[in-house]
């Protein structure tokens, strides 16, 4: 398949909201070709921004964002959209439609790139083929029953799943997730973890995740990057990371509130 | 092919409504019916006799003064006073009295009927449990004043305002009271049912505490009740005010002097400029009553 | 200097102590309606013994109350000429009628309304936040969208500023008789309310969904029509169905201007006394009003529940 594995990179990337308050900090990053990676960090630390610069949804304040190497800032709107069919987001809120089913909150992810009336036809009348393949996708992330279910029937943890689905059926190259288990329980949390990096393993898939569980991340994602206020404190492989790295990762919002026992502070050269 | 087979199952099964269903296709046939029904025959519309009257019509929708003349502001303006200063104010003053009696009228209606069709109030033991379960006969006749209450509510609300002002028109002579009653019945039906909704939702526990301390009927009423449904009630009262406006200037038509009657009057003597000036004056009126309405609204929900 | 002293002769006023305190705010509200009221009634010189009618009037008014249990089911005219159809099917007639004109204008009312809403809502131009190089959007959403938002919401206010009756006679004046023209006028007004309020509903539903289908890719037409549209569209429903009982209403009401509607005959009977058949017509009337709102309200606990 044509242009499947996909890089990103950020150079210098800084991010200001409302002219002061600022979300990222000259970050530089890249994140190679089926490469999986997990942002972890205080919240406020920025992950959800970052999210959103790779996704294409947020333009940066200043520095470059690019996609297989091209800068999205020079993009026109039609060739932005190209590149955003090609990124699959897993929102944490995730924003799905409540009262269609199933079926269509899926089908909905391979509208980018459809005309209009092409667009109608699969969302009202959808090819059986497209319909085979988000029975698969179901399948494969476990609620292949609920097809045809109105989507706000389902529990939080199916909904999740729904998410995912529709993100995959995007056929994407790279697969965003922000907080993709805030809403689950840990037994969830962990399966649901385990799924989307079991998945873009094997489809080569480019993986981006934040997370709060530090656990997880450290447990399924190889490499992970520490932000904090704005600013990558670590980008390392997650084997050479240890306790102190993680410390430091939180050491700010520990010494803020006072009315907690204080923790030995570590320096990070 | 074992998946084709699932899906096909599962597509059976899915979860539907066929009410819905069938509901949505009624009223699809219903739409698409009305304009095959033969009445609706836009042939004839565009005769040539039809074009020339409308070429002659909107002629005639420029000030008299100014008809086959070249464009004068003065005139014009001259023409505009003169109208308002004859009927335009007086007509648009009555007709804002109109809808503010209409709308007082119906706040008083609709207070004292939302309670009794209201089912957590107008129930044998109101929000606290009595000494002992009442008997059928009281729970009965409770029921009975529900539905009671509930049926003149809906019986207000479907009689058109202009049927209702034309049938008391007959009955009480020609003073404003028609309109004004007509207005006041139709909107006490709308503001009741919206009012007795509000007080089924209102949360049970400052009444149970008043019916704790001893109060009856009546005092729940006053002191619990409507403080706790008041800023909602303004909210609809407002939102109903506004459409009070809009038929005022209408059922003026009938016969009281606001501009529904001028409009008709001027009709009647062909005098379409002045018809169309006044029909924009009372665009004017609601498009004003609407802004009013608007701000108050926000007002009571920033405050209230 | 002056400016705290002000504050304190402020903060002292009766004004603002009747605002702070619940009660004083309630009763200044009520009191000003009072004094509105007032004003009205002495405008329009409110009479209560204008309530009792007259000798003539109380004497009509019981003979018409009096039918309300014996609603007609033949003429009531001496003379009914041969080959006259019954009077239940000239009701069923009129009912078709006001259906007919009720269902034609807010057929065209809701599509109107969908169209004029949809641009009248601040959904369709909300700033792409990644929308990069492209100039000409940015030239779009800071002229060519408030253009279109402005322009589009003027006209929803115009439409409905004139009351559907009044286009009708407008029509009258323009046309002469022409049951399409009456359509027309109902759908004007209507076409404008549904639209305000389709504009709110539209602007009001979450737009979560949206924004996760313009991340994956789909066009502002696609995220309209699939990410926002499906949200909004049981209040949509709803309001459209509650709005047809309306029309219904209005369309009965426009008999009254010489249309075949259910108004018509109501006035025809009632002009000749024959207040057996006007019960008769209000009976359809309120008939026809409830069955819409049984069906409304059925739809509205399935469909928004």
């Amino acid at each position: 398949m044509k242009g499947r594995r996909a890089s990103l990179e950020l150079e210098e990337v800084s991010v200001l909201f409302g002219g002061q308050t600022r979300a990222l900090n000259g970050l530089n990053l890249r994140v190679g070709p089926g490469e999986r990676v997990g942002f972890v960090g205080p919240s406020g630390a920025g992950k959800t921004t970052l999210l959103r610069l790779l996704s294409g949804t947020q333009r940066p304040t200043s520095g470059a964002v690019r996609f297989n190497s091209q800068d999205i800032k020079q993009l026109s709107l039609g060739q932005l959209r190209e590149v955003r069919r090609r990124i699959g987001t897993i929102h944490q809120d995730l924003s799905l439609v409540p009262n269609l089913r199933v079926l269509h909150n899926v089908l909905a992810g391979r509208l980018g790139g459809r005309s209009i009336l092409g667009s109608a036809r699969l969302m009202l009348f959808p090819p059986p083929q497209d319909v085979e393949r988000v029975h698969e996708i179901l399948e494969m992330v476990g609620i292949a029953d609920k097809l045809y279910e109105r989507t706000d029937r389902l529990s939080g943890g199916q909904r999740q799943r729904v998410a995912v689905a529709r993100a995959l059926f995007q056929e994407p190259s790279v697969l965003l997730a922000d907080e993709p288990v805030s809403s689950v329980d840990p037994a969830r949390a962990r399966e649901t973890v385990e799924l989307l990096v079991d998945i873009s393993q094997r489809a080569g898939l480019t993986l981006c995740m934040s997370l709060h569980n530090l656990e997880l991340a450290r447990e399924f994602l190889p490499r992970l990057v520490g932000l904090r206020d704005g600013v990558a404190i670590f980008d390392r492989p997650t084997d050479r990371l240890d306790d102190r790295d993680f410390y430091s990762l939180y050491e700010l919002e520990n010494r803020e509130s006072t009315d907690v026992a204080p923790i030995p502070r570590f320096r990070v050269v | 092919m074992s998946r084709q087979v699932e899906i096909r199952e599962l597509y059976r099964q899915r979860p539907r409504s066929r009410f819905l269903r069938w509901s949505s296709a009624a009223l699809a046939v219903l739409a698409i019916a009305s304009w095959f029904s033969g009445e609706l025959g836009t042939d004839d519309l565009f005769s040539a006799r039809r074009l020339a009257n409308l070429e002659r019509f909107v002629g005639e929708l420029v000030p008299y003064p100014l008809q086959g003349e070249a464009f004068d502001a003065g005139v014009a303006f001259r023409w505009a006073r003169d109208l308002m200063a004859e009927k335009g104010w007086a007509a648009a003053g009555k007709t804002l009295a109109l809808s503010v009696a209409a709308i007082v009228l119906a706040a008083f209606g609709a207070l004292v009927l939302a309670p009794a069709a209201a089912r957590t109030f107008a129930s044998p033991e109101p929000y606290l449990p009595g000494p002992r379960p009442p008997g059928p006969l009281r729970r009965t006749s409770w029921k009975a004043v529900v539905w009671g209450g509930r049926a003149l509510l809906i019986l207000f609300r479907s009689m058109p305002e202009y049927v209702l002002a034309f049938l008391l028109l007959a009955m009480l002579g020609p003073t404003a009271w028609p309109v004004v009653l007509a207005l006041a019945i139709h909107n006490s039906g709308i503001l009741g049912k919206l009012t007795a909704e509000i007080v089924e939702n209102l949360d049970p526990k400052p009444m149970a505490a008043l019916r704790g301390l001893g109060a009856r009927r009546p005092q729940i009423v006053v002191f619990g009740l409507y403080p706790l449904v008041f800023p909602r009630f303004l909210l609809f009262f407002f939102y109903r005010w506004e459409t009070c406006v809009r038929e005022a200037t209408v059922l003026g038509m009938l016969g009281v002097v606001s501009l529904g009657y001028w409009i008709v009057d001027a009709r009647a003597r062909n005098h379409y400029d002045e018809m169309f000036a006044l029909i924009l004056v009372g665009a004017a009126i609601v498009v004003l009553g609407d802004l009013v309405s608007i701000l108050t609204r926000e007002l009571v929900r920033r405050f209230g | 200097m002056w400016l705290p002293s002000l504050a304190s002769v402020w903060s002292e006023s009766a004004w603002l102590r009747a605002w702070r305190s619940g009660i004083g705010w309630r009763g200044l509200v009520i009191g000003a309606l009072a004094v509105a009221g007032l004003w009205a009634a002495v405008v329009l010189d409110l009479d209560p013994r204008d309530l009792v009618p007259g000798p003539g009037g109380l004497a009509q008014g019981k003979e018409f109350l009096s039918r309300a249990f014996k609603p007609a089911l033949t003429y009531e005219a001496d003379f009914v000429p041969e080959g006259t159809q019954p009077l239940p099917f000239k009701v069923l007639k009129a009912v078709r009628t006001t259906v007919i004109f009720a269902a034609a204008a807010i057929s065209l009312a809701v599509l109107g309304g969908l169209i004029l809403g949809s641009l009248a809502s601040t959904a369709w131009w909300f700033e792409d936040p990644a929308g990069g190089s492209t100039r000409l959007r940015r030239v779009f959403l800071r002229s060519v969208a408030p253009v279109v938002y402005g322009g589009t919401r003027v006209l929803i206010s115009l439409m409905r500023s004139v009351h559907e009756l009044l286009w009708a006679v407008l029509f009258l004046a323009a046309f002469g008789l022409s049951n399409f023209a009456a359509v027309i006028a109902i759908a004007i007004p209507y076409t404008g309310t549904l639209a305000k309020v389709f504009a709110e509903i539209l602007d009001e539903s979450p737009r979560e969904a949206a924004a996760a289908l313009r991340a994956a890719g789909a066009s502002p037409a696609q995220v309209f029509l699939f990410g926002l549209l499906p949200q909004a569209l049981p209040d949509i429903s709803a309001y459209a169905f509650y709005r047809f009982e309306c029309a219904l209403r209005s369309s009965a009401v426009l008999g009254f201007f010489g249309y075949p509607t259910l108004g018509y005959y109501l006035a025809a009977s009632f002009e000749n006394l024959h207040f057996g058949e006007v019960w008769t017509y209000l009976y359809a009337l309120i008939a026809l009003v409830l069955v819409v709102d049984w069906w409304s309200g059925a739809l509205r606990r399935r469909f928004v529940a």
